[in-house]
Formats: C-alpha cells, sequence, structure tokens
C-alpha cells in the first residue's frame, strides 16, 4: 500500500503541469488566507474621481483601478477566497453524498439502486449550469445558496462515477469472499470497497472543482452568489462590461484570467492525479515518452 | 434495432416526467411563503391569503402538480410575475431565436474542432499541432461570459467589425445577412470552449486510429494518403466524435445564456436573466422546463444517430 502511495507520488511529482497547478493552487490558498495583510488596499474603499479607471501599471495600483477607483489587484486576491470556497466546498459535500448514494446503488443494485440511478437520470436531463442557475435564483442571492445550488447539480455525475466503479468492484472475488465470511453489507461496502472507489473519485472531484469555479463566475457575472461590495471575480468582469464599452477592456479581462488560471490549475492537478493513480496510465504515459525520446534521437 | 429505437425513445417518457416534477419541486424553494415573497413585505395578510388560494397553495402537493401538469399539456406556461402575459408568448418567439444561437455555435464547435483535431493528428508534433492544442488545453477552462465580452471589445468595439448586441439591425433589419452578421459574435462565444474540447477528443481520437494495423494495411497496400485518411480514419473516428458532440449540447445550451446576456440577443437566456434579476419564478420555472425538454430530445436524436453510424454499436445490440 505505501509502495503505491510513494509511486503515485512519484508520478504526479515528475508531471510538470500538474506540480505547477498544485502550486498556483497553493499560492492562491496563501493568498486567500492572508489576504488582509497581502493586498496593497482594502477592496472595497471607493475612490474620488481622479483615481479611477487607472490603467494597469499605474504607480501604486499594478493591476489599475475599475471605475468606482477600486484597487484590482486588492480585489483580485480578496477574490481568491470566494472562488476556492465555491469550488472547492460544494465539491466536496457532493462527492461525500455521492459516495452513500453512488456504492449503495452500486452494491445493491436490484430496487434500491434503480431507485437512485434513475433519479440521478432526471437531473441529467438539465443543462447543469442552468440548473444551478434556476436553483440559486429561487433560493435568493448569498454564497450560501450558490453552494447549494453547485451541491444538487454535481451530486448526480459524482454519483455516476462512483456507481460504476461500485458496480464493478462488487463482482470481485474480495467482495464475495467478504460476504462469505459473513462480514455485514455496510463494513463491505465502506470499508472494502469504498477505498477501491476513491481514487477515481478524487480525479474526478479535483476537475469539477475547476469547471465548479467557472460556473459559480458565471452565476456570480448575472448577479446570483456573493453580494457587493464582496470582492468575487464574476461580479468584477460583470461590473467591467459597464466601462467596456467606452474601451477599458482590463476591467473585464483581469478577473477574467484570475478565474482562468484558477480553474485550469485545478485541471492540471486533475489530469496528473488521474495518470498518478491509475498504474496503467501511468505506464502508459512512460511508453509514450520512451517512444518519444526513442524517435526524437533518430531523427537526430 | 427497430426494437432498440423504439425502447430507447419509451424511456424518455419517465425522464420527461421526471423533469416535470423537478421543476414543479423547484418553486417550492422559494424560501418562506412564495405569496408574501411576490408580493413584497408590505401585503397585508387577506391578500397574502387570496394569492395563496389562487395559486392553489393552500392544496396538498400533489394536487398543486396534478394541477399545474394539466396546465402544462395544454401548453398553458403560467403567467409572468414582471410582464403580466402569458409566458409561453413571451418564451416561443425566443425559444426560436435561442435555437437559431444554439444550432450556429454546434456547427462552428463541430466543424472547426473536427478540423482542427484532424490537422493536429496528421501533423503531430508540429507548430500548427502544439500551438492549437495548447490554446484548446486553455480554451476549455475559459468562462463563456468572459470570452463573450473579450470578443466584444476586440471586434465590435476596437475593429468595428461586428455589431454589439442585438439580432437584427434595429433600424434597418435586413435578413439572412443581417442575421449573419449579428450571430458571429455570440455564436463564436458560445461555441469556444466546446471547440476546444471536440479539437482535443479528435485529435486523440484519429492518432489512435492512425496506429491501427489496417491503416498499415491500406498504406502497405498503396491506397493513397488522402483516401486512407478520409474514408477510413475519418470514418473510424466518428463515432466518438458525434458523442462527444452530443455531450456538448448541454454545455452550449447553458453558456448560450451567458452569450445572450453579454450581446443582447432575444433568446431563452436572456428572458431567464431578466426573470432571475425580478425575481419572476414563474418565468425562471417556464424557461428551465422549455431547456430541459429540449435537452432530452436532444439527447434522444444524439444516442440514435451515434446507433445509426456505428456499426459496432448496431452488432452489440442485436447480439441483445
Amino acid at each position: 500500500m505505501t509502495t503505491k502511495w510513494k509511486q503515485s507520488c512519484k508520478a504526479f511529482l515528475s508531471d510538470k503541469m500538474a506540480t505547477t497547478g498544485a502550486i498556483v493552487i497553493l499560492f492562491s490558498l496563501i493568498l486567500a488566507v492572508f489576504a488582509s495583510w497581502i493586498a496593497p488596499y482594502n477592496p472595497n474603499v471607493v475612490a474620488e474621481g481622479s483615481t479611477r479607471l487607472m490603467p494597469p501599471g499605474t504607480e501604486g495600483h499594478i493591476l489599475g483601478t475599475d471605475q468606482q477607483g477600486r484597487d484590482i489587484l486588492s480585489r483580485v486576491i480578496f477574490g481568491t477566497q470566494t472562488s476556492l470556497i465555491s469550488a472547492v466546498i460544494p465539491v466536496i459535500i457532493a462527492a461525500i453524498i455521492s459516495v452513500v448514494l453512488g456504492v449503495i446503488a452500486g452494491y445493491y443494485q436490484g430496487f434500491i439502486g434503480n431507485l437512485i440511478m434513475r433519479t440521478m437520470d432526471i437531473f441529467f436531463a438539465f443543462p447543469a449550469v442552468l440548473l444551478a442557475i434556476a436553483i440559486a435564483a429561487i433560493l435568493g442571492p448569498g454564497l450560501l445558496n450558490v453552494i447549494i445550488a453547485m451541491v444538487i447539480v454535481r451530486i448526480p455525475y459524482m454519483t455516476r462515477v462512483v456507481y460504476t466503479d461500485t458496480l464493478q468492484e462488487s463482482q470481485k472475488e474480495y467482495v464475495e469472499a467478504a460476504k462469505a465470511f459473513g462480514i455485514g453489507d455496510i463494513e463491505i461496502m465502506f470499508k472494502q470497497i469504498l477505498p477501491n472507489v476513491l481514487p477515481s473519485l478524487i480525479v474526478y472531484s479535483t476537475t469539477l472543482a475547476g469547471v465548479t469555479i467557472v460556473t459559480v463566475a458565471g452565476l456570480s457575472f448575472i448577479g446570483l452568489g456573493v453580494q457587493p461590495p464582496t470582492a468575487d471575480w464574476g461580479r468584477m468582469a460583470s461590473d467591467g462590461k459597464k466601462v467596456l464599452m467606452q474601451g477599458y477592456a482590463f476591467v473585464t479581462f483581469i478577473p477574467g484570467i484570475a478565474i482562468l488560471i484558477l480553474s485550469f490549475s485545478f485541471s492540471m492537478i486533475g489530469d496528473g492525479l488521474r495518470n498518478a493513480l491509475d498504474p496503467y496510465e501511468r505506464s502508459k504515459a512512460k511508453e509514450k515518452k520512451k517512444i518519444s525520446r526513442k524517435t526524437s534521437q533518430h531523427i537526430a | 434495432m427497430l426494437r432498440y429505437v423504439l425502447s430507447r425513445i419509451l424511456s424518455t417518457i419517465p425522464v420527461l416526467f421526471g423533469v416535470t416534477i423537478v421543476v414543479f419541486l423547484l418553486i417550492q424553494l422559494i424560501p418562506g411563503d412564495p405569496a408574501k415573497s411576490i408580493l413584497g413585505a408590505d401585503a397585508t395578510p387577506e391578500a397574502v391569503e387570496e394569492l395563496r388560494n389562487n395559486m392553489g397553495l393552500n392544496e396538498p402537493l400533489i394536487v398543486q402538480y396534478g394541477a399545474w401538469l394539466s396546465q402544462l399539456l395544454q401548453g398553458d406556461l403560467g403567467y409572468s410575475y414582471t410582464l403580466h402575459t402569458p409566458i409561453i408568448e413571451e418564451l416561443m418567439p425566443r425559444f426560436v431565436n435561442s435555437l437559431i444561437l444554439t444550432v450556429a455555435s454546434m456547427l462552428i464547435c463541430v466543424t472547426l474542432g473536427v478540423i482542427l483535431g484532424l490537422i493536429s493528428a496528421l501533423k503531430k508534433g508540429s507548430f500548427f499541432d502544439k500551438a492549437s492544442m495548447g490554446v484548446a488545453l486553455i480554451g476549455a477552462s475559459m468562462p463563456v461570459f468572459w470570452i463573450a465580452l473579450m470578443l466584444m471589445w476586440l471586434f465590435s468595439i476596437k475593429l468595428n467589425i461586428f455589431p454589439v448586441s442585438g439580432m437584427y439591425n434595429m433600424r434597418n433589419p435586413g435578413g439572412f445577412m443581417d442575421l449573419l452578421h449579428h450571430i458571429v459574435l455570440p455564436a463564436f462565444a458560445t461555441a469556444t470552449v466546446s471547440l476546444a474540447v471536440i479539437a482535443r477528443l479528435t485529435r486523440s481520437t484519429v492518432i489512435d486510429i492512425l496506429q491501427k494495423d489496417y491503416v498499415n494495411y491500406f498504406h502497405s497496400f498503396g491506397l493513397s494518403k488522402s483516401k486512407i485518411n478520409i474514408v477510413h480514419v475519418m470514418r473510424n473516428s466518428l463515432p466518438p466524435i458525434i458523442n462527444i458532440s452530443g455531450l456538448q449540447v448541454g454545455y452550449i445550451m447553458g453558456g448560450a445564456l451567458f452569450s445572450e446576456v453579454v450581446f443582447n440577443w432575444p433568446g431563452i437566456g436572456q428572458a431567464l436573466y431578466v426573470a432571475v434579476t425580478s425575481n419572476d419564478y414563474p418565468t425562471i420555472q417556464a424557461g428551465i422546463l422549455l431547456i430541459a425538454l429540449t435537452f432530452v430530445v436532444v439527447n434522444l436524436v444524439v444516442d440514435l444517430l451515434n446507433v445509426w453510424l456505428s456499426p459496432r454499436l448496431q452488432d452489440s445490440i442485436k447480439a441483445e
């Protein structure tokens, strides 16, 4: 077990994209936690006329100021807080619920399994973003409601991943052996099967966290989610729209880049984890490297 | 085969039924008393009670659902709180406009995605391959509203090539060409993320197939390269590409909302946005229902198309 984890860690660390992604996430976590110390200005203080819409590169305001004279860098730094919270928390809650639903559905199958999975099918009939918007809109604006909406929207996808894996696992010999030993269903499900199902769920959750950042930014963009004046990237882009027409693109451009970097980092970590946790993928990746090295030597 | 098609069509019925239940239950999520939140804080208890009666809120949930469903089956989606008009009259023309945008975006992401992926695969390792796949990798993480705003800034405000908003020129509506001129930016904004996903999948699929023995066999047989690539490689790459394109429909429909909001495209997404900002719950409900119903039908069509184009799937169905 330990060597397996060691190998996976080694494989992950040798993946440059994935480690860069991890470093970026770690860095943004530090920004989020220590925002009040790191940010050069109060992100919500509105300034008078002359300091409005200063372009990036202005002395004292590296990323410029928005139409209310607020320092964009400080707002981006504070924005990491809501972005990380709204990306990670719903995914974790949804993962916990999905594990229970997916493992039960996959292990018992039959009526219970059908009931759970057919209910999930109904949610697949909605484009995820739109369902999230509808739920968040009806619950009312605010970060908590966005988190609830994202949990509901993510559960079907994650449950399906857990279900498919559990289905495969429960046909394996160790499960039969455990049954023959008279071990209870709950223990088999959550002590024997679960550890084998977790790796792919972790990979999927990481990728979903990246997608969730973008979705939540979209919700903020249309006015759901965190309410002003709290700094939020989606909201900043939406505010920037008002001055975009006058040619001030940076007010929108910068928060968008922040969203892109964070979301992209999560998906890179997800890809890295998938390769690292799956021995087959790992050997395939190695093989590919070998082949490409060989061919490049050959050409040289 | 016919049996599969029929059973697939029949299998959508419980899903459609479930969709109506979910959409109906959405309204139950309104915090507190819906009648109170509609009328506002100053409403008298009598007015609230009257509205509760009118809305049928004093009936048991199942009765409310039955009444709502029977109205729905007669094409009655209720009245908008803000516009005070039947929602169906407001949403139907918008539905068509959204459909136009969605189809245009699908056309862009599928054709360009497949072309980019195919060229990248055939020229694997070249500058073109590396550049386009690098962009595709990042492109898949971009928020649609941001792409829309950036396209608007570059092509409408800076370069003045395409209009900033709307579907037709307000002063001088000019038919199809006018529509085409207006749709380019919103359609591209909606398509970008899916384009990136399709391009990456096409590339990896084609590369896999190029390494297959039968392709080598055709080469050694002396078949021309272009014929092998177009006839055999492309034909065998189709099923996964169609599959992923089908999955993209949901993203496109979701993304269209943001493009519609940014470019003021008079579609369902924009109506939903207005409804969200004004707490017009029946319109939110109707909009999401309409989109979900369309999505179910589209998924059905994609599934059937998939089977029709993939002989292997047909065999496995026959074997069952």
